[in-house]
């Protein structure tokens, strides 16, 4: 037996299982948890602030409580059979701190605590449910609202801050290693199935609950990120429903623990922190999860498509030509989606929001998918980038993961100068540290969106264009603030990397003015109220402008004063020059997909497939539309 | 390329940045696309000292902040990082701030002065890039 079950719930939850292995410590434990816990606790909290409890009293209703196997644990669990007599102990779980000194009943797990010693130690035949250890976060760890949390309300949802963003933006610093994260997360995500063992409502908490019930329900928030306009209401209505089934729910066992797990579940996604990245740094198990298996499918589905430049758009049924967006349940049930009449408007927004959110994981899965040892050279770049640096003209054994077609080369200059040597290992190791980025989307899934590339240096107008250009996403360029106004104006771009500093007219200003024209023009969620007496010049072609435009903030200080205002002009994101093209690759997928999602009539009247219109006109995608103006969107062909 | 010590390489350039660059290019024996890049980074860095030496003799820390600020642009997207520090260090005196841009100097005599002193250095940390990247494509057009 190489692996053992380990029982844990957390206070007022069902019991569930997760795997440890032999080696496996506490802190690995807590790991696990996180990944399985990940919509609820993983999303505030690290693994390192989880306290696992043993509790000897845990036993919830005293319902089948397996005391007589217990005593034959020893002394120390019989005592601690008193303790799980006592009635009250169950109920003084939430207020317990861990790592209390003074309450000896309990036993705070240590992080370096080896988990099969413990299992020997105290469960000598085995663990049974009852004896899961209790998960729990410290009271006085709340997560801490970012410091932009005052703004929250007066940002419209495409300046939506928070500090989910700020992590990811973080990481985007530090991209081998985040990317290591999810990757490596993969396989322990298979593991810790998070709905295997859940038995009800009653154990799971506000986020479970929402995922339980419907399982895009829990990324349905996500649409605040894109500002959809239809989703927003609907997301509210569905967390306080929620919320409310949760109240009664944990009613019944009589607790008064949910007022303590509920802010730390429920406040960020209604809005403090709420739009999180469906970016792939951030590991999210469970959606990865349910759809690795269809994977390669879709990706070869999408590649066609996209690759046939418009032409196959025609030929595709709807449900092909909705491929290329990582839309989940269009290849597993193909036609679940656009034949269907009676998809209503509620559904169609969660798939869409649901397949937003996988559209950037799905660049993780390929690891797994391509069958190869990528994930592990993966986690390993960054190890490898020092090892490599540090141990001269040692290169080659590191060699053995790097991606086939740097091969040659690397070996064709590994044998040169020193300074060639040296030169060949930093390259392959930009090499790997590409190819493990990027990799993905030369073969993989690639937005069909439109860039609108602002900068005012001819050296990072023509790096960023090239890169648009190898991956096939249209592009345009607009050398100041001005310009940049003009050609957004001109309608049809998705997404515009913004520096902030240019001449003429500076990015917040160029940012703040096309804000201005999308709310004049009503397009978004926030708009001016008086908008009806616009002013002719600021009209804008209602068919091209179907959703607010996303900005990605170039900025090129890493002060964050200077992201503050970036956002606060409305840009949605921000990444700091020189620009990581790793990381933008991942920003262009994460927005890209979502704002071919949004303007998904508008991106397929480019396609060109008039089939799919003709289809479409049936109630399915009416319901979809997301447009205010649907006649326009069909006149827009 | 016996002249360069490696190890003084990853000063004057990222091979991380460096390489997202190269990693461009469709075929790596021309490398036709980093080398056009880096060549125009050669004309658009010489153009922008010459012009830094006018806007300083014109004692204009306006367009001394902005030329610096221009040519960090590229010099970052290069991976130069040496360069792009120093000019990042004029943008800020010339916004007369302090060379990390926190403070206010309100000091234009000070700041006019650093910028020369800057100025020189950076001009020797481009030749040293600049150099160095001469030869980095002499090799590579060699192999």
């Amino acid at each position: 037996m190489d692996r053992k079950r380990i029982w844990v719930r957390r206070p007022n939850g069902a019991a569930t299982t997760v795997l440890v292995s032999p080696s496996d410590i506490v802190d690995d434990l807590k790991t696990a948890l996180i990944m399985k816990y990940a919509t609820s606790l993983g999303r505030t909290h690290d693994a390192p602030d989880l306290s696992i409890r043993m509790p000897h009293a845990n036993t919830p209703s005293g319902q089948h409580s397996p005391h007589g196997r217990r005593k034959r644990r020893g002394d120390t669990v019989r005592r601690e059979l008193a303790a799980a007599l006592d009635p009250h102990a169950s109920s003084q779980h939430h207020t317990h701190q861990p790592g209390s000194p003074n309450d000896e009943d309990d036993r705070v797990l240590q992080p370096d605590e080896v988990v099969f010693a413990l299992l020997d130690k105290f469960f000598p035949t085995g663990m049974n449910m009852h004896d899961a250890f209790l998960v729990e976060v410290p009271d006085d760890h709340m997560p801490v609202p970012s410091h932009r949390v005052p703004v929250t309300g007066v940002l419209t949802p495409q300046e939506g801050v928070n500090s989910d963003d700020e992590l990811e933006f973080m990481r985007g610093h530090i991209p081998d290693v985040s990317h290591a994260q999810s990757t490596q997360s993969l396989p322990e995500a298979a593991t810790y199935h998070p709905h295997g063992t859940r038995h009800g409502l009653e154990v799971l908490d506000q986020q479970q609950r929402a995922s339980s019930a419907d399982p895009y329900g829990a990324h349905s928030h996500l649409h605040q990120h894109g500002s959809f306009r239809q989703s927003h209401g609907h997301v509210h209505r569905k967390q306080t429903g929620s919320s409310a089934s949760g109240r009664s729910g944990s009613g019944a066992n009589g607790s008064a623990q949910l007022p303590v797990i509920v802010p730390t579940s429920v406040v960020p996604q209604v809005g403090t922190q709420s739009p999180s990245h469906p970016g792939p740094p951030r590991p999210q198990p469970q959606p990865i999860q349910q759809h690795v298996d269809a994977h390669p499918l879709h990706t070869a589905s999408a590649r066609s498509v996209v690759d046939d430049d418009g032409r196959m758009g025609r030929a595709q049924s709807p449900h092909r030509t909705a491929s290329p967006l990582p839309h989940p349940m269009s290849h597993s049930q193909p036609h679940t989606h656009s034949h269907s009449s009676t998809v209503t408007p509620t559904q169609q927004t969660q798939a869409q929001s649901h397949a937003n959110v996988k559209s950037p994981l799905q660049n993780v899965t390929r690891y797994e998918d391509d069958g190869t040892s990528t994930a592990v050279a993966d986690t390993s770049d960054v190890e490898r980038g020092t090892v490599v640096t540090q141990i001269n003209g040692h290169s080659k054994e590191s060699k053995t993961d790097t991606s086939d077609k740097k091969d040659n080369t690397d070996e064709k200059s590994v044998n040169g100068t020193g300074l060639k040597e040296k030169s060949s290992r930093h390259k392959e190791m930009a090499s790997q540290h590409l190819s493990s980025g990027s990799g993905l989307l030369f073969d993989g899934v690639v937005p069909p969106v439109k860039v609108l590339i602002v900068e005012d240096n001819i050296i990072n107008q023509k790096i960023l264009e090239t890169f648009m250009r190898k991956r096939r996403i249209r592009s345009g360029v607009a050398k100041n603030g001005k310009e940049a106004i003009e050609k957004w104006r001109e309608g049809g771009y998705h997404l515009v990397l913004m520096d902030i500093q240019l001449p003429v007219l500076s990015g917040i200003e160029a940012t703040k003015e096309i804000r201005r024209l999308e709310r004049r023009n009503r397009i978004g969620v926030f708009v001016d109220e008086d908008a009806r007496n616009i002013k002719e010049e600021d009209v804008l072609p209602p068919q091209r402008f179907k959703s607010p435009v996303i900005i990605v903030a170039l900025t090129a200080s890493s002060l964050d004063s200077d992201r503050r205002e970036a956002l606060a002009a409305g840009c949605n994101d921000f990444l700091t020059k020189p620009v990581n093209l790793v990381w933008l690759e991942r920003k262009i997928t994460e927005w890209g997909c979502m704002q071919a999602l949004i303007d998904f009539e508008g991106w397929r009247s480019w396609k060109g497939s008039d089939d799919a219109e003709k289809e479409t006109n049936s109630s399915s995608t009416s319901a979809s539309r997301t447009s205010r103006r649907p006649k326009a969107v069909m006149r827009s062909k | 390329m016996a002249n360069i010590d490696p190890e003084t390489v990853v000063d004057i350039i990222d091979w991380n940045t460096f390489g997202q660059i190269l990693e461009m290019d469709d075929d790596e024996d021309d490398r036709e696309f980093s080398r056009s890049i880096v060549w125009n980074f050669f004309e658009q860095a010489e153009n922008t000292f010459t012009q830094m030496d006018a806007a300083l003799t014109n004692e204009d820390l306006d367009q001394l902040s902005s030329l610096g600020h221009f040519l960090k642009g590229s010099s970052a997207a290069l991976g130069l990082t040496k360069v792009k520090n120093s000019c990042e260090k004029i943008q800020h005196l010339g916004a007369q701030k302090d060379e990390v841009g926190t403070t206010e100097l309100n000091d234009p005599e000070y700041c006019l002065k650093q910028i020369k002193i800057i100025l020189e250095s950076v001009r020797q940390e481009y030749a040293e890039s600049e150099s160095f990247l001469r030869k980095y494509y002499d090799s590579e057009g060699s192999n």
